[in-house]
């Protein structure tokens, strides 16, 4: 039976170093792709992981266990990562966050589109991947914690601080920012266009 | 019927989408293609989102490692030793016991050891040398005289081998080790 995060929890408060390592290469590359949504440079976000993780661990002791040893951790990256946005002069926190209801309509693309098997080649996952990139800290951040990380909404807002509707909208709008950049892609033809 | 929004669609794919609102998009999915591609395209995306996974480097689990416990402090060919301890601890116990075996005066066919020759020439120069020596001999007229005799130079000789085997380790391993962590 594979151990729980709490059982090797216990291991690593014993004084276990396996256990620590344990724990880490468990998390290490979901707290990852957090870092590098959010700061965009693989550099600097190792170095936020590793700070994490050194973090967290000497606050090992402290964790209460109310939410899972996962959900705590990527709090702890994603304060260190919005740290350090913000000495970057990147604000994290505020930010417009209304959603045009137009923009909650279905687009819909010509009957003539790119066919649906294009979704599941590497040029397609080339291309998610580099717009991903681009995406907006904060919107990055909430889409990777919804989508890889399966963080649900209550979750995100313990781990961001923000509010409820801010975190709904930034998911939304980093779902749709991501579909159009990528559909830019797509022959022109194929553009949606908005009823 | 009316068209899904986009929110309906994404809420839809996530699950959370109220299921008589779900029951009547999943018809519009199969009669209509451009409702049917646009769902596609959201679950393609949020698939590829969930597979675009970072990894760190392999140095990271040392690095945090090393800041947060406290052996720290330990030689890198010791964590090495450590880490591979689940192989090294067989592998020292059969070489210990080969030791033993060779040395062991007990294992050679006709008296003595296969080593048994070498260690009396050894050990015999080395009372020539070190009788030269007033501390050999005020040290060797004690009750520690025994130091050369037949059981204490097994065990000299064996403390003597494992020695410089741990000289040799370290300085192997903290060569590997170092390469390890400069790639």
């Amino acid at each position: 039976m594979i151990p729980t995060d709490n059982d090797i929890i216990v291991r690593a408060l014993a004084g276990e170093r396996s256990a620590y390592a344990e724990l880490l290469r468990r998390h290490q590359d979901r707290a990852m792709t957090l870092a590098v949504r959010m700061l965009k440079q693989r550099t600097e976000a190792e170095e936020a992981v590793q700070d994490a993780f050194v973090r967290a661990f000497r606050a090992l002791p402290s964790f209460e266990r109310r939410s899972s040893f996962g959900t705590w951790l990527y709090r702890i990256v994603f304060n260190v990562c919005a740290s350090r946005l913000e000495r970057k002069g990147i604000e994290f926190h505020d930010s417009l966050d209304e959603v045009h209801e137009d923009e909650r309509t279905l687009q819909l693309p010509s009957a003539d589109g790119t066919p649906e098997s294009w979704f599941e080649g590497e040029e397609f996952s080339g291309i998610v991947r580099a717009e991903i990139d681009r995406l907006e800290p904060s919107y990055a951040a909430i889409l990777t914690m919804f989508v890889l990380q399966e963080m649900s909404y209550e979750e995100i807002v313990e781990t961001t601080g923000l509010p409820l509707g801010t975190v709904k909208n930034r998911l939304f709008r980093a779902r749709m920012q991501l579909k159009s950049a990528v559909q830019k892609h797509f022959s022109p033809r194929t553009i949606a266009v908005a009823p | 019927m009316n068209h899904p929004t986009q929110k309906e669609l994404l809420d839809h794919l996530d699950g959370v989408l109220d299921p008589r609102r779900a029951a009547e998009i999943d018809l519009l999915l199969s009669s209509s293609p451009d409702v049917r591609r646009e769902y596609e395209l959201h679950r393609a995306l949020r698939r590829t989102v969930r597979s675009s996974v970072e990894s760190p480097s392999p140095q990271l689990a040392d690095a945090v490692l090393d800041r947060v416990l406290p052996q720290e402090s330990m030689a890198p060919w010791m964590r090495w030793v450590e880490r591979y301890s689940g192989v090294l601890a067989p592998v020292a116990m059969a070489a210990v016991l080969a030791t033993v075996f060779l040395i062991s005066p007990a294992s050679a066919p006709v008296g003595g050891s296969i080593f048994s020759r070498e260690k009396e020439q050894f050990f015999s120069a080395a009372e020539k040398i070190l009788n030269h020596s007033a501390v050999w001999e005020s040290w060797t007229s004690g009750p520690s005289k025994t130091i050369y005799s037949s059981s204490g130079g097994n065990l000299f000789l064996m403390g003597f081998a494992a020695f410089v085997l741990l000289l040799a380790a370290d300085h192997l391993f903290r060569h590997r080790f170092t390469s390890m962590r400069m790639k």
